[in-house]
């Protein structure tokens, strides 16, 4: 059962703003429609600049916004809620290759997505906001202006935020 | 550390990157200093894709955008959906606003575009229409095509064949636009498709000549790849000055990619390059692949000259002779070793292709390559009973003899005492053709062996054309130590075997069989197998054949006994 528009919204939004039952209510709605897309994108093995988690989420979004019955008021809390489970989406698909043996999806040719995933976790640790952050940018593609009004701060903040869980990633995976 | 430390050192980080001099902001802060390197360092990394409001757009009320497949210094390539047709997927490519700003670049690109159009090539992207959006921004449109770059292909090692295919269609394919006089401007790995046609892949080039608008060289600086576009560009394009020939070249050092595994020109930075260039290749394509014969380096070697002029055009007659010097060689060959040593030696194999480069080769250059060996090419015996001269050997280095005669002594072997204060070399000069025989086809090399002091063995030596195979015997307290060496810089390094230490009279047999399949000698010594894979090293290579050595190692003088030996080209 699709909920009412507004009842979608307001889940996401409660998600987003930490509410586990919001995020496991929310969750079902868009998984399904998601992975698909992701599965589809991974099946027919296009070069990996096609990857983009970004335009795999923007196809999941045009799927659902002409889906009867549902509509969204708020594009960004769709795409802040689709980022976190973008990653979820490509971290299985990523597990599940590795197990049979073949060579992980990666979504660049510089970041190793289960690597990336591993180091995500630990800088949760030290920030879970920057963690969402990145979640947001790659694997929502959501700009620094989107990203600070889904998590109500300024602009500079996140910003700042960005600059240096990148930074920290980089390092962190560098040494590996 | 501990999340108050890094919400620290996230501020500390923010102020510096916002005072506009990071490093003066840091003053003597070192690990705020580290965290600014580390910036700089992840700068183009993790890139994030940005939103795009284009998005979920329509453009000319038809072509609806669904995602982005790429973004590049010229401008942004979405996929689309073509609401007049379902299902139907289109590429739109939409220039940065700066390319439209100016009425002489607006004409050029309607030019170009409309020459573009014209084409019809199943080697080259068709132009279904391009012209400028509602709010002004020049766009392309293409269709969209399922398949893999050849930048994704050259993951792995590419069948010979199948590049010999690939390299003769992108060469029609970079003359049919020639002819109507359009350049390519940017041909690279990444901007070859390769789209299935009945079954098999053949390559399609992308972003022809305007797709490509503005100046590739700072395109190539946005995107991702390492290796940008500069990589694959002629001296001359690099000055600005493209020409039908400066296609040609990126195709050659394409074509030489694939068919190697690595670039012709491995600088460290685009800087590096234009010297590079200048020096040309020389012989380096022969010596990496010694099995696709002479002409197929010739003509790379040709195509990658500085000067445009001397280069072998048209494109197409050009692929297409390289494609059948490549296809003659019948090919069986295991790439994957080639690969593994790109992989893992790559800083060693570009220093060493530039030596290789400034060397040429001229006793290579035989008419007579294909004719069979003769017995006497094909098997050289050094009998240990004449001197190193009547064996026809050369006496390299420092090396003094004496036959073994002495009445009494177990004699089924004919062998010479050899002495050295230093080092003593004997070696057999082959010739071009017999090198490449013995690494196409196999050979073995065996020798009876005794050290007395230092170490006494044999080597294959053929400068360039493989590892330098080195196999000894050495008495050490408990016995004789075998090696096969891999490394001699900074002191001796091998496989080994211990054996014990044979009985007066009798020598040790060593062999090495080399496989092709493998690229690897099987060592035996004494009867035991020392190693299954010897793959030789790269130090000290001399331009000598099968050789016999004496060396001292760890004494003052080396004596040791080698008997019979026999170096065979197998096949």
């Amino acid at each position: 059962m699709r909920p009412e528009a507004a009842t979608l919204t307001d889940l996401l939004v409660r998600a987003q703003r930490g509410d586990p039952q919001a995020w496991n209510e929310a969750l079902p709605i868009v998984y399904d429609d998601l992975k698909q897309i992701a599965a589809a994108h991974f099946r027919q093995e296009r070069s990996s600049h096609i990857l983009q988690p970004t335009a795999l989420v923007h196809e999941a979004w045009l799927k659902l916004i002409r889906t009867p019955g549902i509509g969204f008021q708020s594009r960004i809390h769709f795409f802040s809620f689709c980022s976190r489970l973008m990653r979820q989406i490509l971290v299985d698909q990523a597990r599940r290759r590795k197990l049979e043996g073949q060579p992980a999806p990666a979504l660049s040719d510089s970041v190793p997505t289960l690597d990336l995933d591993e180091a995500l976790l630990e800088l949760e640790k030290l920030s879970p906001r920057q963690c969402r952050v990145v979640e947001m940018r790659y694997f929502g593609g959501m700009s620094i202006e989107e990203i600070a009004d889904a998590l109500d701060c300024s602009s500079r903040t996140i910003k700042r935020d960005w600059l240096a869980a990148r930074t920290w990633l980089y390092q962190h995976l560098q040494s590996r | 550390m501990t999340p108050e430390r890094w919400r620290y050192l996230t501020g500390r980080l923010g102020e510096a990157l916002e005072s506009g001099d990071p490093v003066g902001f840091a003053g003597g802060d070192g690990e705020l200093l580290e965290l600014i390197q580390a910036y700089r360092q992840s700068e183009n990394w993790l890139a994030p894709p940005t939103a795009d409001e284009r998005l979920g757009a329509t453009l000319l009320g038809r072509y609806q955008l669904l995602g982005t497949l790429g973004r590049g210094g010229a401008g942004v390539v979405y996929l689309a959906t073509d609401l007049q047709i379902p299902g139907r997927r289109i590429v739109v490519k939409l220039l940065h606003d700066f390319w439209g700003g100016q009425d002489w670049m607006r004409k050029k690109f309607r030019d170009e575009a409309a020459i573009l159009a014209k084409l019809d090539h199943p080697g080259i992207i068709s132009l279904l229409d391009a012209g400028e959006t509602e709010d002004g921004r020049l766009f392309l449109l293409m269709p969209y095509h399922e398949g893999r770059t050849l930048r994704d292909a050259m993951a792995q090692p590419i069948d010979t064949l199948l590049a010999a295919r690939w390299i003769r269609e992108a060469g029609e394919a970079i003359s049919h636009a020639h002819q109507h006089r359009i350049l390519h401007r940017d041909l690279k790995p990444e901007n070859v498709l390769l789209v299935k046609r009945n079954g098999a892949e053949s390559p399609m080039l992308l972003d022809f000549g305007i797709a490509q608008f503005g100046d590739p060289v700072t395109a190539s600086r946005t995107t991702t790849h390492l290796m940008g576009s500069a990589f694959y560009m002629a001296p001359e394009h690099l000055l600005g000055r493209p020409e039908p020939a400066s296609d040609l070249y990126s195709l050659a050092t394409i074509a030489w990619e694939m068919l190697t595994g690595r670039h012709p020109f491995e600088a460290d930075s685009p800087f590096a390059l234009p010297e590079l260039q200048r020096n040309g290749v020389g012989d380096a394509f022969f010596r990496l692949r010694p099995d696709l014969g002479l002409a197929a380096g010739r003509l790379l070697s040709r195509a990658l000259d500085v000067d445009p002029k001397r280069r072998p055009m048209p494109a197409e007659a050009f692929a297409s002779e390289l494609a059948d010097a490549i296809a003659a060689q019948g090919v069986d060959l295991r790439l994957a070793r080639l690969w593994a040593v790109r992989r893992t030696r790559r800083g060693v194999l570009a220093g060493g292709a530039l030596i290789l480069a400034g060397a040429a080769g001229g006793g290579w250059l035989l008419r007579d390559r294909l004719k069979p060996l003769t017995p006497e090419e094909r098997v050289i015996h050094y009998d240990g009973a004449r001197s190193v001269e009547a064996n026809g050997y050369r006496r390299m280095l420092d090396m003094y003899g004496e036959f073994l005669s002495e009445p009494g002594r177990p004699t089924g072997y004919r062998a010479c005492r050899f002495f050295s204060k230093t080092q003593g070399v004997a070696a057999y000069p082959l010739t071009g053709r017999q090198k490449r025989s013995a690494f196409r086809n196999g050979w073995r090399m065996r020798a009876l062996a005794r050290p007395e002091t230092g170490l006494v063995g044999v080597i294959l030596d053929t400068a360039g054309f493989a590892p330098r195979f080195d196999l000894s015997v050495e008495k050490v307290p408990n016995g004789i130590e075998v090696m096969a060496v891999t490394q001699i810089e900074r002191g001796l390094k091998g496989i080994t075997l211990l054996l014990d230490t044979p009985r007066d009279g009798q020598l040790v047999e060593l062999e090495m069989q080399y496989r092709p399949s493998s690229q690897s000698a099987v060592v035996r010594a004494g009867g035991q197998v020392v190693t299954d894979n010897y793959s030789g090293h790269l130090e000290y290579r001399q331009d000598v054949g099968p050789a016999l050595f004496i060396s001292i190692h760890r004494e003052a003088q080396a004596r040791g006994i080698l008997g019979d030996t026999q170096f065979e080209i197998l096949g």
